[in-house]
């Protein structure tokens, strides 16, 4: 069963002037841990906002456990835990109050869940909201997102503002909740972040959907830049390696471009004289360019 | 709907004593002024005024000093109750949608199960309620007030008065949703509210003292309010209390309609 199924999904801003996203298919299976990958101004977060039903489509529908956004919003809602990037919310009251107001809106909350939840996050519920950190704030949404167990999670830039421990606290949570059959849905621009915990992978960008893979296929890519320091010359020939897509000589050395795994590209250039290695990874911008022109 | 009402009551309650402390403290100021006042011929001073001066005091002219509802009506009433009022009317209305989509806590808010009409209607319920409730308990205290001071003040136009000043509130809240459901700041659904509403006070008191505009003062919002009247000859003119209630309705309903249709 899709949970999120969208059909041509279309959104413009400002009349036709500004595009959002354009046709947008989309399949999201049951269970599943779903990453949407764009570069910012992609129209991630404008999927999420049309799914929200905060913002209505220009054209296209969308549906969410089989119910349409727009006319059964509130009973979708009711099973859907939404946590945004960057969190806004009324500021002069306590974490408490404001966790008391948005458990009002949710039936069945497990006490005992939230404050396992509370706990974890080591989160301190008696402060006023203006007074906590970013990273604060995230653990109070995180919190709120979770708290009657939804069955869709929609997340959005989920790990903005929490320390790597919190974030490693959080990716636990995620995939504890997929073993409940929790579907999650999480928009990123941080490859790692949908390397690690998604099951499949939507890539977008400007406003449009350019393939979807299984996470396995998308790891196989693994891009990588390395830069070859060497005061030798190595033939051209000596690269033509698996993997290797792309050589470029540099004042220093040589600048690879290399996608999939880099054991066996390294064994290969370190046969030769060379007096340091540096491996680093492209912006997502530079592999879209590479891979999703 | 219950879960939003309570918030905005807990919310809302501090600032609600505040203003109300503010109308009780300014009536309390005129009061006490009152008997003081009456020791002066006024209707001798007010004849060296110019009699347009005497027409923008309203139908009784200078001889709305000799009582205390014409008194309360001149000096407090007509316009700073007007302000106080429209301002804590049109803050609430305008913090409903226009503040918070610009402060961006609406995306939040409506990731809830909750729809947009229950949002609105509920914060809705809870400004008509702090509003009735500020102008009922400012006019009750008026009316302790005056018996401390041994002034007599007619309970009925009190009462009277008391119905038309919430049907009044209700009427700027009705322009202030509807604003706040078209424009993308708080401040700017405050300021255009309170524009209108003094400005129809000022059009209206024109049109008393110049002949030329006589004819438009019926026109403007403060027409319908015209606390002198009820006051002082304790009436409620029904057909003015529908009109202010229809103007609460139908801006409520655009601003909803608008609302359910809007990206937020």
């Amino acid at each position: 069963m899709n949970v999120i199924e969208t059909k041509k999904l279309t959104k413009y801003y400002l009349g036709r002037k500004v595009l959002g996203i354009k046709n947008l298919d989309l399949e999201v299976k049951e269970g599943e841990i779903f990453g949407f990958i764009g570069p910012n101004g992609a129209g991630k977060s404008t999927t999420i906002r049309l799914l929200l039903d905060l913002i209505r489509p220009t054209s296209g529908d969308a549906k969410i456990f089989g119910k349409d956004v727009n006319k059964l919003t509130v009973s979708i809602k009711e099973e859907v835990g939404y946590l945004p990037g960057e969190i806004f919310l009324d500021d002069g009251i306590t974490g408490e109050e404001c966790l008391n107001y948005y458990k009002g809106f949710k039936k069945n909350i497990d006490h005992k869940y939230l404050n396992s939840l509370i706990n974890r996050f080591d989160f301190s519920v008696d402060k006023k909201v203006r007074d906590y950190s970013k990273g604060n704030r995230q653990k109070l949404a995180i919190i709120l997102a979770l708290m009657h167990k939804p069955k869709l999670l929609i997340l959005d830039e989920p790990t903005s503002g929490l320390d790597p421990l919190n974030q490693q606290e959080f990716f636990k949570v995620l995939k504890e909740t997929q073993k409940t059959g929790t579907t999650t849905f999480l928009s990123t621009h941080i490859l790692d972040e949908a390397n690690r915990i998604c099951d499949r992978v939507g890539i977008i960008k400007s406003g449009e959907l350019i393939s979807i893979e299984n996470i396995d296929d998308f790891r196989k890519k693994n891009i990588r830049d390395i830069d070859i320091t060497t005061s030798t010359t190595i033939p051209l020939s000596h690269f033509k390696i698996d993997g290797i897509t792309k050589v470029a000589r540099t004042t220093s050395g040589y600048h690879l471009s290399v996608a999939g795994p880099v054991t066996k590209i390294l064994e290969e250039i370190l046969k030769h004289d060379i007096s340091d290695i540096d491996i680093t990874k492209p912006t997502l911008e530079e592999i879209f360019i590479r891979f999703y022109r | 709907m219950k879960n939003i009402v309570l918030f905005q009551i807990k919310k809302q309650y501090k600032s609600v004593l505040v203003y109300l402390a503010a109308l009780v403290g300014f009536a309390w100021m005129y009061i006490s002024l009152f008997p003081s006042m009456q020791k002066i011929d006024i209707e001798a001073m007010m004849s060296q005024l110019p009699k347009e001066f005497l027409g923008f005091l309203g139908e009784g002219g200078g001889s709305a000093y000799n009582t205390i509802e014409g008194f309360l009506s001149v000096e407090f009433f007509s316009f700073f109750f007007v302000l106080l009022i429209g301002f804590y009317v049109s803050s609430v209305a305008g913090a409903a949608i226009a503040g918070g989509i610009e402060r961006r806590t609406m995306d939040f808010e409506l990731s809830q199960p909750v729809s947009r009409t229950k949002k609105l209607l509920s914060e809705t319920f809870v400004a008509i309620i702090f509003s009735i409730l500020i102008v009922t308990a400012a006019n009750l205290m008026i009316k302790l007030l005056c018996v401390i001071y041994n002034i007599d003040i007619s309970s009925k136009g009190l009462f009277y008065f008391s119905i038309l000043a919430s049907l009044f509130s209700m009427a700027i809240y009705g322009i202030a949703i509807f604003l706040s459901s078209i424009v993308r700041s708080k401040m700017s659904v405050v300021g255009i509210t309170l524009f209108f509403t003094l400005g129809s006070y000022v059009f209206y008191s024109l049109s008393l003292a110049v002949e030329k505009i006589k004819d438009f003062g019926k026109f403007t919002l403060y027409y319908l309010y015209d606390p002198q009247k009820t006051l002082s000859r304790a009436e409620l003119n029904l057909d003015h209390c529908l009109i202010l209630l229809f103007i609460f309705i139908l801006g409520t309903i655009t601003a909803l309609i608008i609302f359910n249709k809007k990206d937020v």
